[in-house]
């Protein structure tokens, strides 16, 4: 029974073949995972939420560098989300994982994180949304931490562009009182529903990182009304405060 | 004293009968029923940004796509979603729907 859902999810959207999408974009995961630090920096949020829609979603990467201290390192973490409203998307990572070099993956911590849309598709001249999130930190001394920020998406054609800027503020005993910055964006084409090529950038000034590079990422059509979504890319450190280079891959399974 | 007092009473009174008459305007809906958009051709009015609502009354979630008019949102099963177009050029914008290709419409835009 499990086998003949699997085949179906597999052979979905008008019976077009997406097994073998599938099989590269979770390999491409996998070797990501296995060599793994903040998971959650690889990411560019999108401002849309959509009422009633489910999300399951995997996310990782792993650094190459010519420092043993950084070379190998890693995180992962999953999570789900549910759309209560139009405007509203809580999101809990079960987990968030890292694992430095030459040592063992470990639990860092959970995460609650909520997405808001702040406007209707088109209202503005980009679309806006709101980022709101509390990170609960396992590691001893490691203190809380609150993020924040505005999130844009603008569509032109086949051409789509995000922009994040969080703020994270730790909280709880040992907290730093700064605010930490980070931005993101990111840039893609839609040659077709499965392939969309682009570039997405890091920009860290807290860590000393910044990072630019291709990513491709793209939709598999699954059973009526849900797809995976996928993306990876490498991102190339552009001082020296970053890594040489960090692969990133992410898989996320929308459905209602 | 008269004359203001009427004026006091009717312009507060035309400008509510206004925003009645604009509250009243059917914003321009598309439906998607029966694994088709109706209308198939939506005229609008072509130079100034309008409201579209995208009504789902199928039992299956779409996802509408328009390279040519930029948007592309995710319309739930029996609800709907409202998006803003425009300003558009006279002319005509093709738009699908990403979860069954098969279905397509065009927005038809044009001067009053």
């Amino acid at each position: 029974m499990k086998t003949n859902m699997f085949f179906k999810i597999m052979q979905a959207g008008g019976g077009r073949p997406i097994g073998n999408w599938f099989a590269a974009v979770t390999a491409a995961l996998t070797v990501v995972l296995t060599h793994g630090a903040r998971a959650d920096d690889f990411i560019v949020y999108s401002p849309y939420v959509t009422k009633g829609q489910n999300e399951i979603e995997l996310r990782g990467f792993t650094y190459r560098d010519g420092s043993a201290d950084t070379n190998g390192a890693g995180g992962y973490e999953l999570a789900i989300s549910h759309a209560f409203t139009s405007w509203w998307k809580p999101e809990l990572y079960l987990g968030r994982f890292e694992r430095n070099p030459g040592a063992t993956t470990h639990l860092v911590g959970y995460e609650f994180e909520n997405t808001f849309q702040l406007a209707s598709a088109g209202e503005f001249w980009a679309d806006p949304g709101f980022l709101l999130s509390y990170e609960s930190n396992k590691q001893h001394g490691t203190p809380d931490a609150v993020e924040f920020g505005p999130l844009f998406e603008k569509r032109s054609g086949r051409i789509d562009q995000r922009l994040n800027l969080i703020w994270e503020k730790q909280v709880g005993t040992g907290a730093s009182g700064k605010y930490a910055l980070r931005s993101a964006y990111s840039v893609n084409y839609r040659i077709n529903v499965k392939f969309a090529p682009g570039l997405e950038a890091y920009y860290r000034p807290g860590d000393n990182a910044y990072q630019i590079g291709p990513f491709l990422s793209g939709e598999l059509p699954a059973t009526a009304g849900s797809e995976f979504e996928y993306s990876a890319g490498v991102v190339f450190g552009v001082n020296r405060g970053a890594p040489d280079q960090t692969f990133v891959a992410r898989l996320e399974y929308e459905f209602f | 004293m008269l004359f203001r007092f009427m004026l006091a009473v009717a312009l507060p009174g035309a400008f509510a009968l206004s925003g009645f008459a604009l509250a009243a305007d059917p914003l321009p809906v598309l439906v998607i029923h029966g694994q088709q958009f109706e209308p198939r051709e939506l005229a609008l009015l072509a130079g100034t940004k309008l409201k579209l609502v995208v009504r789902n009354r199928d039992a299956l979630p779409a996802e509408f796509e328009s390279y040519d008019l930029s948007r592309e949102v995710l319309v739930p099963a029996n609800s709907e979603v409202t998006i803003y177009v425009g300003p558009l050029e006279p002319g005509r914008y093709q738009f699908f729907n990403d979860f069954n290709r098969a279905m397509q419409g065009t927005v038809v835009a044009k001067r009053n």
